[in-house]
């Protein structure tokens, strides 16, 4: 059916410019009922993959931070840790628990970004959050305290607050001396107030009852709640080393889609994120989250991404706690980077980016240049997964308006917190009737 | 001290998106010209305008225009155009505006100045009619800015190079 066809109509969403950032959702319905939904992410091309091969593998990190403006720390940590596989080389528990810290800085300020501005207004009846901030000033106000404490933290550390330069492969340019970090102690102690405060209040929110049995898949790891460290483990209790990623996780091309979507081997979707982490990793969460998640009755997996706001709000209670813990015990290393030498290999790794589990895996010759990467980000992985939501969504309101189909899928959408959902109206939504 | 901050936004490795920044940075070295270069960052932004008594604001534009077409707007009565620069996963400039108004804490006056873009691909570099248009908006501040009291020092050559 062509777009000139009468019967098929054509929304032109006027969402926000946006120089990374767009989703398209096409969707046909024949004979009232769900005969296509195709969700067209547009992420950042992929060829930052390209564009490394040939590059020193020191460069990694520093190529792929640029990918996303919001969790570059999520791809420095991806890149470092498989580079450092690659090389057969371990950096000294100061330089993990340094890494550590930096990841909580990027979670808060993530994670209080998410919630606030972009998922709260879909709870509350509010167009946006500055609809939101009118009625509700003192909640908005947290959550860009909650931002700015993030974005200092990941700034003390990294060097800038949005696209950190201080990591490198075998630790740190340059380490913090123990009273710089001392300084930033009593704005994350106040975040984790705000945190707390966060966490009970988005309890109390109205979700609307959706559940579905998803496969999660994230890491665990047996001391911490994961960010940089830990095996995969899918719900299904699996558990596998990172190494064996691509052994389980396929990735194909959809042909109307510039992501690569990835099920299992067995052709499942999958689910990462927030949800995931949790289910796989409760108990080892901080205890001021553990009690956070007890007053919000999350006692089990929870299955409802709509919840995915109070459990965001639960790993932010969680970062600040780390982040307190770390600050307190803080020795800086020996040395801020161990020397790493190349040889010929392959390494990989993932990490615990705000919105799931990141995955790069590179092949260097003897000299360090990189002969191939790979880039599998969770936006790509989740796709399958909120296609399947959408489905339920539509199929039970298919003579609904296409206004309210939007609404209804961009709020679908935005439980997973997606490269995509920055703009209040970020769907291109076009709705085919037959 | 001049009492006007001169903030620039965008992302200097997104094309044209750096336009802002480019004005910025071609400022920055000014003596008594407080200048200063952020991303976009709704919270930045917001905490940034805070500490302003008052403020002039620059950032790419993509709103259909010519390239390199330059519109000033009183920020605090006029509406934004919407389609100005919006880094990932944050709101654009227009609402982080918006909330400041909520808040009231915005500087009084405040001044959008946007540069209409034509090329926000990955990589460094200005097209051609914006780099014109950086060069004008600088100049044009330059002279405005030293209408209000401040003194540009004879050696200073803000206009040589690019951020």
């Amino acid at each position: 059916m062509s777009e000139t066809d009468p019967r098929t109509r054509t929304i032109q969403v006027d969402y926000l410019a946006r120089v990374e950032g767009e989703g398209a959702m096409h969707l046909r319905i024949k004979d009232d009922s769900v005969e296509a939904i195709e969700l067209r992410i547009f992420e950042p091309p992929r060829y930052f993959e390209a564009l490394l091969v040939g590059r020193d593998f020191r460069e990694a990190p520093d190529i792929t931070a640029r990918i996303c403006g919001i969790c570059p720390v999520a791809y420095l940590m991806s890149a470092v840790h498989a580079m450092e596989a690659a090389c057969g080389v371990t950096p000294e528990p100061a330089v993990h628990q340094l890494r550590r810290l930096l990841y909580c800085g990027e979670w808060i300020e993530s994670h209080g970004l998410h919630i606030h501005m972009l998922h709260l207004p879909d709870f509350l009846g509010y167009h946006d959050a500055i609809e939101a901030a009118k009625d509700h000033p003192e909640v908005v106000r947290r959550g860009l305290r909650l931002k700015q404490a993030g974005n200092a933290l990941v700034e003390l550390i990294g060097g800038r607050e949005i696209h950190p330069i201080n990591v490198r492969v075998g630790g740190f340019y340059r380490a913090p001396k123990r009273d710089e970090l001392l300084v930033i102690r009593p704005r994350i102690e106040a975040a984790l107030q705000d945190a707390i405060e966060t966490a009970d209040f988005v309890a109390q929110l109205p979700f609307p009852e959706f559940e579905r049995a998803y496969l999660f898949v994230a890491l665990q790891h047996p001391d911490h709640y994961p960010m940089n460290l830990g095996q995969l483990a899918f719900s299904d209790g699996r558990t596998l080393a990172v190494e064996r990623f691509e052994d389980v996780l396929v990735e194909t091309h959809a042909p109307y889609s510039h992501a690569l979507q990835t099920r299992t081997r067995e052709g499942q979707a999958v689910h990462m994120g927030p949800l995931a982490r949790f289910a796989m990793n409760r108990d080892r969460l901080s205890p001021a989250a553990q009690a956070a998640a007890n007053r919000a009755g999350l006692t089990r997996v929870c299955h409802n991404p709509y919840a995915s706001i109070v459990i965001r709000a639960i790993e932010v209670v969680h970062a600040c706690e780390t982040a307190l813990q770390l600050i307190d015990g803080y020795q800086p290393p020996a040395q801020p980077a161990i020397d790493v030498s190349p040889r010929a290999g392959e390494g990989c790794a993932a990490t615990e980016a705000p919105r799931g589990l990141l995955y790069h895996h590179y092949r260097i010759d003897d000299a360090g240049r990189i002969e191939s990467a790979q880039i599998i980000p969770p936006t790509a992985v989740n796709q399958v997964t909120i296609e399947e939501d959408l489905y339920q969504h539509v199929a039970p309101q298919v003579h609904a308006s296409d206004e309210e189909l939007r609404n209804l899928c961009e709020r679908a959408i935005r439980n997973y917190d997606p490269c995509i959902s920055c703009a209040t109206h970020f769907l291109d939504l076009r709705v085919e009737r037959a | 001290m001049n009492p006007t901050t001169v903030i620039g936004i965008g992302n200097p490795y997104r094309g044209d998106d750096g336009a802002g920044i480019a004005v910025a940075g071609r400022l920055k070295h000014e003596q008594g010209l407080r200048v200063l270069q952020l991303d976009g960052d709704t919270a930045s932004l917001l905490e940034a305008l805070q500490t302003c008594e008052r403020a002039i604001v620059i950032d790419a534009m993509c709103s259909g225009a010519m390239p390199g077409t330059v519109r000033r707007y009183n920020a605090l009565h006029e509406p934004l155009p919407t389609k100005t620069q919006a880094s990932t996963h944050g709101l654009g400039l227009a609402e982080a505006l918006a909330l400041g108004k909520v808040f009231n804490t915005l500087p009084d006056p405040l001044e959008f100045i946007g540069i209409e873009g034509s090329c926000f691909e990955h990589g460094a570099g200005l097209s051609p009619a914006v780099l014109d248009a950086v060069g004008t908006v600088t100049s044009d501040l330059l002279s405005r800015l030293l209408t209000q009291g401040f003194h540009r020092p004879e050696s200073a050559s803000p206009c040589t190079s690019t951020a």
